[in-house]
């Protein structure tokens, strides 16, 4: 079944929201989420823009600044809620997780 | 200084998958792509593993100026190791010399809906030149019916015919192919984000982009009996169009040059090199017309007209008389048609009604094209009436195999038909007036063997 846009968020998506926290530009956020998660969820350059293209669209980025060919963006309340849904959402996972595996591990 | 290879570009826009691959291997044959247009361009290097990524930029057209938002988004792809190799439209074709480089598009749904986006206004382009090749396939065929010696004898109109069809196919299948690839890849990625190659048929292609429209060609050179000046001439008018409009292009673009002035320059520049090439073709040309002797598509006489109307009368046919004739040629068949006739402003100021001739003479190359001729050329000349057989015709050295006759009208003047049967062409005759025998043997005799 197609999931309704942005209703849950991809890793991908989770981490450029989580970078955009503070302000900061498209080639910073590749790095951040580089070193953020140690290597293990690399944004590609053609993903990273389509999705800046989509939140802004959608109001969950807002672009702050334009230096030449540097765009930098921060998050809005819209985007912001969006994320901590997405947090709870793991949350709950994780404690599924806990209550059924983890509690007969320990 | 490196060398330099063209390769003729048989892809489907979308599939880049099949691209990328191809890249790759070129560059490991040390040959780098560098360029792109109806052409891949490459240049010699040492060979080694380039990786390619290609992806699709909505929105970008050929002639558009570099935006700054593409121009953000190519310096992401740098960031991420990614070099601009080539572009066109709206694709972008990247390359990375790093060992294991992170992906150009990291989120299947993301990619498919993009590369949806941007193929949109291709996939409208390719349906109307497969519309516009099944129409001429479709006109060719209906041509084939009402006229089928005329059209099988019409080289370049078969020529024409093979490529529409070539296109016609070629465009099916991209379309067809794109279709499955779109609905299977959304579900995929909607699915489990997985992302689905993309694919073409490469027989197709090949067969379609290049061996069917090669072998026309040939045929048609071969129907000329020659390559020709004018082939010449058109091949080299469209290589210095494409090269110099590809840089032109790119080069305007680039500087960030308004759409509306890189096409008017280009469309300039092509005009010029046409108008150019056009005027040598022309000045040849006129030069060569000063023959005694016609010969044309496999036909060869001496006067102006193999036959006209003072052959056949005693009289003498000056003003207002016209004599226009045409000659067409293939492999298969060939044919000349003529007329002789006072044009009706001038019988209009005189008041009397001239004589009238008018012929097509097929000659049939191919002998198992003989019965589809002379019925082909019964039913696009048929007549008031039916046609009836004739035996009365005999002419010198002539063997006249089938005779028909009937009847047409020609301004509310009736004129006789004749269509003769010889032994390797088959003429189709209209008179003014009932030939005798001493003129249905000059008929004969003049375009019996020519």
């Amino acid at each position: 079944m197609a999931r309704a846009k942005f209703q849950t968020l991809t890793e991908q998506m989770f981490y450029i929201l989580l970078c955009l926290q503070e302000e900061c530009c498209g080639m910073d956020i590749m790095m951040k989420v580089r070193q953020m998660t140690r290597e293990r969820v690399h944004v590609g350059p053609g993903t990273l823009y389509n999705l800046l293209e989509q939140f802004s669209d959608a109001g969950m980025i807002r672009e702050t600044k334009v230096e030449g060919r540097r765009k930098s963006y921060i998050l809005t309340e819209t985007g912001r809620e969006a994320l901590r849904a997405e947090y709870e959402r793991l949350c709950g996972q994780a404690e599924d997780y806990r209550n059924y595996v983890g509690g007969e591990e320990g | 200084m490196s060398r330099r290879k063209l390769q003729l570009a048989l892809y489907y826009f979308y599939d880049h998958t099949t691209l990328e691959k191809h890249f790759e291997k070129m560059a490991e044959k040390g040959w780098e792509l560098d360029g792109m247009g109806s052409f891949w361009h490459y240049r010699e290097t040492r060979p080694r593993k380039i990786h390619y990524g290609i992806t699709y930029f909505p929105g970008v057209g050929a002639y558009t100026p570099l935006s700054g938002s593409e121009a953000t988004f190519e310096e992401f792809c740098m960031e991420a190791g990614w070099e601009l190799a080539a572009e066109l439209r709206t694709m972008k074709i990247f390359k990375n010399e790093r060992e294991n480089p992170e992906p150009l598009e990291s989120q299947a749904d993301i990619q498919v809906e993009n590369l949806h986006r941007a193929c949109r206004k291709d996939q409208i382009f390719t349906l109307a030149a497969g519309v516009v090749g099944w129409l001429t396939v479709l006109w060719f065929l209906i041509s084939l019916y009402f006229n089928g010696a005329g059209v099988l004898s019409d080289a370049k109109g078969i020529l024409v015919a093979v490529l529409m069809l070539s296109v016609g196919i070629y465009t099916a299948d991209d379309l067809i192919t794109y279709r499955r690839w779109y609905h299977r890849a959304k579900a995929n990625a909607e699915r489990d984000l997985s992302f689905t190659p993309t694919w073409s048929h490469r027989p197709v292609q090949i067969l379609t982009g290049a061996v069917v429209p090669f072998g026309a060609f040939l045929f048609h050179v071969l129907s000329a009996g020659s390559f020709g000046l004018y082939w010449i001439l058109v091949f080299t008018g469209c290589f210095l169009v494409y090269f110099i409009q590809d840089r032109i292009r790119s080069y305007l673009r680039r500087r960030g040059r308004a759409a509306g002035m890189n096409l008017g320059v280009n469309f300039l520049m092509a005009f010029l090199i046409f108008l150019f090439v056009y005027g040598i073709y022309g000045a040849v040309q006129m030069k060569g017309n000063d023959a005694a002797v016609y010969a044309e598509d496999g036909f060869h006489w001496e006067r102006y007209l193999p036959l006209a109307l003072e052959q056949l009368t005693d009289k003498v046919y000056r003003d207002g008389y016209m004599k226009p004739y045409h000659t067409q040629g293939s492999l298969l068949l060939a044919q000349l048609s003529a007329e002789h006739f006072q044009s009706d402003e001038f019988s209009g100021e005189t008041g009397e009604e001239g004589d009238y001739l008018q012929y097509v003479l097929t000659k049939v190359k191919a002998a198992a094209l003989y019965d589809f001729t002379w019925n082909a050329m019964r039913r696009t000349y048929k007549g008031e009436e039916a046609w009836e057989k004739e035996t009365d015709w005999e002419g010198a050295g002539t063997e006249v195999q089938c005779v028909c006759e009937t009847w047409a009208e020609r301004d509310g003047k009736k004129i006789y038909r004749y269509l003769i049967g010889m032994e390797d062409r088959v003429l189709k005759i209209d008179l003014s007036f009932q030939p005798d025998a001493e003129q249905k043997k000059v008929i004969l005799e003049k375009l019996g063997d020519i």
